[in-house]
């Protein structure tokens, strides 16, 4: 199986979940005898064409530019389908596989001019990451997204809740629709830096414990309710220190409520942080909070699983079936400062219980989600996919 | 904001009816600047060539590409007395997440 895949986000560009849920799928999909180009866009540094780990990684640039980002996704997506279009006369593709929205316009076009089966696996809808807020750039997206599902042979989700958003929302056939969850690849090296080193950049002295967020600092992440709940849990835990991990364009506001609160000296915003830095911080943290208003699946619960953090998830979407409440991890209550308070003392108030939620995250991460799983079920969507059409 | 033509009327546009207008200042050239392909040495361009496409000031674009510099989500080199700017592998990472 020859499989073309179409991402705007791919190592070392990584962002969110999608780049690295393209890296680990391209890597299973290989490893179970497929032939994958991965094309994507182009990044500083990194060659417009290379093989890793037996993918062949493509990447493009827009020839032009232009200030608009709609209109800079549609350029991206043309560079994306004029190059596949010239690859076909070397690769026999046999299905085109989108991920998400921002690559639906090539993944259409792809489709039709090599007459294979698109797949689009869905991370997110417009509908959800704007949390009912639409601009009018909302609105264009949620057409593309709509024209996707209209023109896809198969959708991938990653969890159930998500499925049931797509259909409801897009009123698509159950039947097109396949869940399979994500996955992490817990035998791949982690590289770490010295804890100690974190604690001196960041300025949290030994004895702190820290409380860790990691996601795009938009209100669909939540981030704003584990501020509110800062207070509340310095009261019971004051040795506690929020370290906050991530960018985007809620940081400025949510700086703002750190320090109306009161609590901006016992919180730090780390922005973007390497691999490295981010795997350590997994693994010295205290508790791991994930305090999502929505979340399709939630990448950060397996990564902080295979970490070692003890987790606090919201029960919502995603999340509420990656983590098994009291048994992998704790649920609370979506935007419900309270109930995040209440997750973060269990915590750090019982250090058994900690340690028992971190061993069954670990035995659950290399049972429910290995890649070579998802290899196996997003074959199966292809073979569907061809047969469909 | 003074319009300087079809690039920047796009600018204007967004800066009302997209997630942009929800940005400060900076975070919108550094958008506009990914957008424009500004995203390597070779493509760099001087406040004058961005503030042409995005309709504004040069002396407002340089202000805030200081900005941004400082910030490490631009890079700037200088060729005689004239300052080249483009947007970073930091910044590239900023735009995506802003728009995500």
């Amino acid at each position: 199986m020859i499989v073309c895949m179409l991402t705007w986000e791919y190592p070392p560009r990584i962002v969110g979940g999608i780049s690295r849920h393209c890296f680990g799928l391209a890597r299973a999909l290989s490893k179970r005898g497929c032939e994958v180009h991965v094309v994507t866009l182009g990044f500083p540094d990194a060659p417009s064409s290379e093989r890793v780990e037996n993918v062949n990684v493509h990447r493009v640039l827009p020839e032009v530019g232009t200030t608009g980002f709609l209109s800079w996704v549609l350029l991206f997506n043309n560079s994306m389908s004029s190059y596949v279009t010239k690859l076909r006369k070397q690769i026999g593709f046999d299905v085109v596989h989108s991920h998400d929205w921002l690559t639906i316009p090539s993944g259409l076009a792809v489709s039709a001019i090599l007459e294979r089966p698109l797949v689009i696996t869905f991370h997110s809808t417009e509908s959800g990451r704007s949390l009912g807020s639409f601009t009018a750039e909302s609105f264009t997206i949620e057409g593309i997204e709509s024209s996707g599902i209209e023109g896809a042979s198969r959708l991938v989700v990653a969890s159930r809740s998500m499925m049931e958003e797509v259909c409801g929302r897009f009123k698509t056939p159950q039947e097109k629709v396949r869940v399979i969850p994500n996955a992490f690849d817990l035998q791949a090296p982690r590289p770490s830096v010295d804890v100690t080193k974190i604690r001196e950049q960041l300025g949290i002295s030994p004895s702190d414990r820290v409380v860790l967020c990691v996601g795009r600092l938009t209100p669909q992440k939540g981030v704003e309710f584990l501020i509110q709940a800062a207070p509340e849990i310095l009261k019971q835990h004051p040795d506690a220190r929020f370290v906050i991990v991530g960018d985007g364009w809620a940081r400025a506001s949510l700086q703002g409520t750190a320090k109306s609160l009161g609590v901006d000296n016992r919180t730090v915003f780390t922005g973007f942080v390497p691999e490295d830095v981010l795997s350590s911080l997994f693994s010295m943290c205290a508790a791991l909070v994930v305090p999502s208003v929505y979340e399709p699946f939630g990448i950060v619960a397996l990564e902080g699983m295979a970490g070692g953090s003890p987790l606090i998830v919201s029960q919502t979407g995603g999340l509420a079936e990656v983590v098994e409440h009291e048994k992998t991890g704790l649920w609370v209550y979506p935007r419900n400062p309270k109930s995040i308070a209440w997750g973060v003392d269990r915590i750090l108030s019982n250090p058994e219980l900690s340690k028992q939620l971190v061993e069954n995250a670990r035995a659950a991460l290399t049972t429910r989600f290995t890649w070579d799983a998802v290899a196996v079920n997003t074959i199966g969507v292809y073979e569907e996919a061809r047969k469909a059409g | 904001m003074r319009r300087l033509g079809r690039l920047a009327d796009i600018a204007d546009f967004e800066a009302i009816s997209s997630k942009l207008r929800r940005f400060d200042e900076d975070v919108r050239l550094l958008c506009w600047m990914n957008n424009l392909g500004i995203t390597s040495v070779e493509r760099a361009e001087t406040p004058e060539e961005v503030g042409v496409k995005v309709g504004m000031e040069p002396a407002g674009v340089k202000a805030l590409a200081q900005k941004l510099r400082a910030d490490g989500y631009l890079d700037e080199f200088r060729v005689g007395e004239q300052s080249r700017f483009y947007v970073t592998p930091r910044g590239i990472l900023k735009v995506m997440a802003t728009y995500t």
